[in-house]
């Protein structure tokens, strides 16, 4: 017979379940299959209420059209894919381990210097078998040429989940011709209530985890591709520009676009302002060309 | 009985197998459930606490002789001379000493914990298994826990299918 009392499963459900709920998401799905006593107790909707945020923001019409059966289905169901917001520019998940709140802004949601003159930048279609493998926005805005780049994306913090760390990214695809978005760096910002940071990004560069026993990661800058003789190409050898530490690079994603993080900010108990993101280039006097920019992320980060 | 000692009124606490413990009221306020009973006047003389055995009550009232704030005359004294953060760091080394206890006893103390509502022993009981939960595979959980897997094979298959974004 089991019932030797060392038997945790003899705790009543309700405990067991607020033990759970002290754990984290992923670690209340392994407890699902520790046994049948954990999994009336790591499947309750008691444990899954305290992983929500409590406040969940209004989705569009139709994003959960079949409202899940259950508080562990509506989390999976959020933390699998971004669901839209009202008016179709702003999505948002569920992070899987901590239940924070992140987002994504749309390119249409951003303010663009310049992006409604075609001049300057255009607006184009994405793929349907992209948007369906990101269940996301349809649209990105490609930068054709410009002096001067400046892209502000903003979001109240009371959207996000209180006593969090987040970083912002700017998720972006290069042209299949580019140039001028090495050197001079951008300046990216952010601000949150009053509060500025800057550093430095370059997004014609990509870094990836290196392969080697050491970890050192291995950066460095595309050479620009122009598909014409362009006489505006610096003439300046691409391995003079100095890659320091303090200059964010690109990375790839899983879903093949890159990003770059902009900042990060905590966003404390009761915090309550914007937050401003920002990332510009517009001291160079240089003509760029090449970027798609497909949005902003704001999620959290460990 | 209750009695009155040097101003304190005491409490007297009576477990299921007859043993009884006669406490500072405030002590036995730790205990929200004994609180609400004292407030509601529910509370005579003796109260009778079901469920919890004589072992595991002892040690329950042991942990709110040391965690009742040190108001009053004897506490005012104490806070004096000793600095907050040291008075802190204490009660945090005496905890540690506390749990020290085999797992049966730590599983009793947990439901003598939210039964009697004491939140800082319900903290204090649960964290190892919530360390336990939070850093092990199943079969570590299993095993420290003394929890039987009662699935069948293929049962537990589908479970582990269901949460796999939980095993990645």
């Amino acid at each position: 017979m089991e019932g030797d009392g060392n038997e945790i499963s003899r705790l009543p459900e309700e405990l067991l379940a607020s033990i759970i709920s002290l754990t984290s998401p992923p670690d209340a799905g392994r407890c699902a299959a520790v046994s049948r006593a954990f999994l009336a107790a790591a499947d309750s909707d008691a444990v899954w209420s305290s992983f929500l945020p409590r406040d969940l923001p209004r989705f569009a019409q139709g994003v959960l059209r079949r409202a899940p059966p259950s508080k562990k289905g509506l989390f999976r169901c959020l933390s699998d894919q971004p669901a839209l917001l009202p008016g179709n520019f702003v999505s948002m998940w569920l992070d899987r381990a901590t239940g924070a709140k992140c987002y994504m802004l749309s390119a249409r949601s951003l303010h663009i210097s310049w992006g409604e003159t075609r001049q300057y930048w255009e607006w184009i279609k994405l793929r349907s078998d992209e948007i369906q493998a990101n269940k996301s926005f349809g649209e990105a805005a490609q930068l054709r040429g410009a002096w001067w780049l400046l892209i502000r994306g903003e979001i109240h913090s009371t959207m996000l989940s209180p006593n969090s760390k987040y970083a912002a990214y700017m998720v972006f695809k290069l042209a299949d011709v580019f140039f001028n978005l090495d050197f001079p760096f951008q300046e990216a910002s952010i601000s949150v209530g009053g509060n500025d940071s800057t550093r430095q990004v370059c997004l014609q560069a990509c870094v990836e985890d290196g392969d080697g026993d050491d970890g050192v990661p291995c950066k460095h800058i595309l050479r620009a591709i122009a598909s014409w003789e362009n006489q505006q190409l610096p003439r300046t050898s691409y391995h003079a520009i100095p890659l320091t530490d303090d200059v964010m690079l690109p990375r790839k994603r899983a879903d093949s676009w890159m990003e770059v993080e902009l900042g990060e900010f905590y966003n404390g108990q009761g915090c309550d302002s914007e937050v401003s993101v920002c990332l510009k280039e517009t001291e160079g006097g240089v003509w760029k060309s090449g970027l798609i920019v497909w949005g902003i992320e704001i999620r959290t980060k460990r | 009985m209750a009695t009155r000692e040097a101003g304190k009124k005491m409490i007297m606490l009576k477990s299921p197998d007859g043993m009884e413990f006669e406490v500072e009221e405030a002590v036995a306020m730790e205990s929200q459930t004994i609180r609400k009973m004292i407030e509601d006047d529910c509370a005579d003389t003796a109260i009778l606490i079901p469920n919890i055995n004589s072992k595991i009550l002892s040690r329950v009232i042991e942990y709110c002789n040391k965690h009742v704030p040190t108001t009053g005359a004897t506490g005012a004294a104490a806070s004096d001379t000793v600095a907050p953060a040291a008075l802190a760091e204490d009660l945090k080394i005496w905890d540690a000493e506390f749990i020290k206890v085999n797992r049966a006893t730590r599983f009793n103390l947990i439901q003598a914990a939210s039964y009697l509502n004491i939140k800082g022993l319900l903290d204090l009981t649960s964290q190892t298994t919530i360390d336990t939960i939070s850093d092990n595979s199943l079969e570590e959980i299993r095993s420290f826990l003394s929890t039987k897997n009662d699935y069948l094979p293929e049962e537990e298959q589908t479970i582990r299918r269901e949460n796999q974004w939980a095993f990645q």
